[in-house]
């Protein structure tokens, strides 16, 4: 919780819970999930705290986790990059190609992680430069990228392709994922809480004239926040990858989706803004995992799953969203 | 103050009908829950279960079954869910539908049978094949055998899962239809020349992710110009290559090329009745299409506009891999989590799956009133409840897997099963 909250014996209990009810209850759905998980698995002859299930919790929420630890420093600035999936879709392909033919996963990382910063020209520079929203330069990205997939596997004449030699058991590890999602949670939070990078990306988000005036620029801060995203992307890729040692031409495909749905659980508000937390990508990402992994070991057929996912997604949002004006917070 | 605590009191009260709520959910009356999962088959099971108790010594091993089903609606889920309704139920085991992802990665498919892993989880039908390798290395105990799927990555060249066809857990696959393209195309060409079609287009799902398919085109042509070096009349295949539907129905513009207009057939590997029938409709409609073009396509679509065509108007041939083919793999599954595996049983393999070959008004009416394809009623299975208990051995000790190979490869399946 980077808005810590420092409560005195002077403060009163109902005073600070006042004050902080909007965290805490950005909480609330990670928090009800736990609980819920913790007492009903049981009755069903099941744990959600068994190796296994914290193993497969592990898998499910790293990508989502890495992906959106990187897009809070968008969201934060109230854009949008709707061409993650499909970045992580052609990281991960290249990933597989070039592991392939060097038997090595090097030069794969190394070559994405320069396109991701090619990725952050066109999608954080092209807005300032030629005065277009955002989003924009994102979609003509994300269909640029979908053409060049769908060209790469119908070359290929297969729609997933599978690392031939190279072990990647090691990224199935849940351990690897725990440390690499906390190395990279810690170095986003610093990137974002303590130095000029994450505040002026909020201040972006929370108004870009007083910003733009206060000698902020534009131009320079949104093409790092754009790169410190794309580099957690290719993290994320890694990880997409190594999950079954593949990629398809389906690969990435929703994550976009996956991580709004995350930022918001987490209680990070969709317009950017001082609100804007690296906590609300972890929180968020953990409640939406948690949802996969517990909801059929509590009995709920997979069908029934989405409906009781839309409903708790609900339920937070109007616990974490709703402000005194009815309106969607800034 | 007194705000605040309205507002927290509120939020607890939806919290607490939201967990009723899940919890109600969660209890087994659930359409997909055909039985509770029992450790003991015979409890709670009907009749069936008697019978299977009489036979059984009573000592037949429970669990839960899952599919890993591409589709989520129209008449093959549909049937699947009653037939798992009903063989579970008989065999005492619970099941559950899970969905893989929808073009088959192997990590959406890994992740969906990951989520859906509970305690009781025995045995997992697979309908796609992206990531098996990886769902039986994460989970060794577990049988695993394929439904409706060549699992081309198991026992494909290089395929990515190729240690299952050697892992003794994996028990096999039937596929949706021919697994060889060379047969599907030798079937078509067949068909172009017992129907006398002269002027021929193929339409395909794309090579990339139907590789039987582009076998099959290659095989179609190859037959028809060797059916031209003797024929009186020749048949003319337009366009050198197939056009490629890329999971989208055929362009509208399709029709506007001069060489689409005056066709006999359009050859459709694909599901044409989705892809084609639409848009040659719509032509023939605005006359920019012959009105005797027909169509001979796969799969099977409930629409009665649909079926009613069949045999009479444009869909002349429906080529459509039997529902009921998923009986192998609940034989095979049962078997071996009973502990009670074939004798003859050495090596898994992938087996052709029965055709349906509706090429005619009177076997279209045939199927809708005598078979379950389209209505998803089992008592016109055929192959019955009762006549299917000979190929398992807890009820049948001498029950061999020469004698299932032998019903699969029989015309049980195909369209003659449902003569009456």
């Amino acid at each position: 919780m980077e808005e810590t909250v420092k409560m005195t014996a002077a403060v009163p209990a109902r005073e600070w819970l006042k004050k902080n009810v909007t965290t805490v209850a950005s909480y609330g759905g990670l928090i009800f999930c736990v609980l819920l998980f913790t007492i009903v698995t049981p009755i069903k002859g099941e744990s959600i705290w068994s190796a296994e299930k914290l193993g497969t919790l592990m898998s499910n929420v790293i990508v989502t986790a890495l992906m959106s630890v990187g897009a809070v420093f968008i969201y934060a600035m109230g854009n949008l990059d709707i061409s993650i999936g499909k970045q992580i879709s052609i990281y991960a392909t290249l990933m597989v190609l070039l592991g392939n033919t060097t038997g090595s996963l090097v030069p794969g990382i190394v070559l994405c992680l320069l396109l991701s910063l090619v990725f952050a020209i066109i999608n954080g520079a092209s807005g300032p430069l030629f005065n277009i929203i955002p989003i924009i330069p994102s979609v003509v990205v994300m269909q640029v990228l979908s053409g060049i997939i769908t060209i790469v596997y119908a070359v290929l004449g297969t729609r997933s392709i599978t690392l031939r030699t190279i072990d990647y058991s090691v990224f199935k590890s849940p351990l690897l994922m725990l440390v690499v999602l906390l190395v990279e949670i810690a170095v986003a939070m610093f990137l974002f809480n303590y130095t000029r990078i994450g505040k002026y990306a909020k201040i972006l988000g929370a108004n870009k004239t007083a910003a733009i005036q206060s000698g902020v620029s534009l131009l320079k801060f949104r093409l790092l926040c754009y790169m410190i995203a794309g580099i957690c992307f290719v993290v994320a890729a890694i990880f997409q990858m190594g999950y079954t040692g593949s990629a398809s031409d389906s690969t990435g495909t929703g994550f976009e989706m996956n991580i709004m749905v995350s930022l918001i659980l987490g209680g990070m508000p969709i317009s950017g803004g001082m609100r804007s937390r690296i906590s609300a990508a972890v929180v968020g990402s953990f409640t939406f995992a948690l949802l996969d992994v517990g909801l059929p070991l509590i009995g709920l057929p997979t069908r029934m799953t989405f409906i009781a996912k839309a409903v708790i997604f609900l339920i937070v949002v109007l616990i974490t969203s709703r402000k005194k004006g009815g309106a969607l917070p800034r | 103050m007194k705000k605040l605590m309205k507002k927290m009191a509120a939020v607890v009260m939806v919290l607490a009908m939201a967990f009723c709520m899940l919890t109600a959910c969660g209890t087994e009356t659930g359409s997909n829950k055909a039985a509770a999962p029992q450790k003991e088959s015979g409890e709670n099971a009907g009749e069936g279960n008697e019978n299977a108790k009489k036979e059984n010594d009573g000592d037949s091993r429970g669990g839960k079954i899952l599919l890993l089903s591409n589709v989520s609606s129209g008449p093959l889920y549909d049937f699947h869910i009653a037939y798992l309704d009903m063989w579970m139920k008989e065999l005492g085991y619970s099941y559950e539908v899970i969905y893989g992802d929808g073009a088959n990665d192997p990590a959406g498919n890994l992740t969906a049978v990951k989520n859906a892993m509970t305690s009781d989880v025995v045995g997992l039908i697979a309908m796609q094949d992206g990531g098996i390798g990886d769902i039986m290395a994460e989970y060794p105990e577990l049988y695993v055998v394929g439904e409706a799927s060549d699992m081309v990555s198991v026992y494909g060249a290089d395929g990515a899962s190729a240690a299952c066809a050697e892992n003794e857990r994996f028990l096999g696959t039937v596929a949706g239809g021919y697994a060889d393209g060379n047969k599907i195309g030798e079937k078509m060409a067949e068909q172009i020349i017992e129907k006398g079609y002269r002027k021929v287009a193929i339409c395909m799902s794309p090579a990339f992710a139907y590789p039987q398919y582009a076998i099959a085109d290659k095989a179609l042509r190859a037959n028809i110009e060797k059916h031209n070096e003797t024929a009186a009349e020749k048949i003319e295949i337009i366009d050198d290559e197939p056009t490629v539907l890329m999971f989208k129905p055929l362009d509208d513009t399709y029709f506007n090329e001069k060489q689409h207009q005056d066709l006999d057939c359009i050859v459709g590997f694909c599901s044409g009745q989705t892809f084609i029938y639409p848009v040659l409709i719509n032509a023939i409609g605005n006359g920019q299409a012959n009105e005797n073009t027909k169509i001979l396509t796969f799969g099977l679509e409930k629409d009665q506009g649909l079926v009613d065509d069949v045999g009479t108007g444009i869909v002349q041939g429906l080529y459509v891999p039997n529902f009921e083919n998923i009986f192998y793999a609940v034989v095979m599954l049962d078997n071996a989590i009973q502990g009670r595996q074939f004798a003859d049983f050495e090596k898994s393999e992938v087996l052709d799956g029965a055709y349906v070959n509706i090429t005619s008004d009177e076997i279209m009416t045939a199927i809708e009133e005598n078979s379950p394809l389209l209505n998803a009623d089992m008592s016109k299975l055929a192959l019955s409840l009762e006549d299917g208990r000979q190929y398992f051995t807890r009820y049948n000790e001498n029950a061999s897997y020469a004698q299932l190979v032998e019903l699969m490869n029989s015309d049980t399946f195909t369209e003659k099963g449902y003569e009456k």
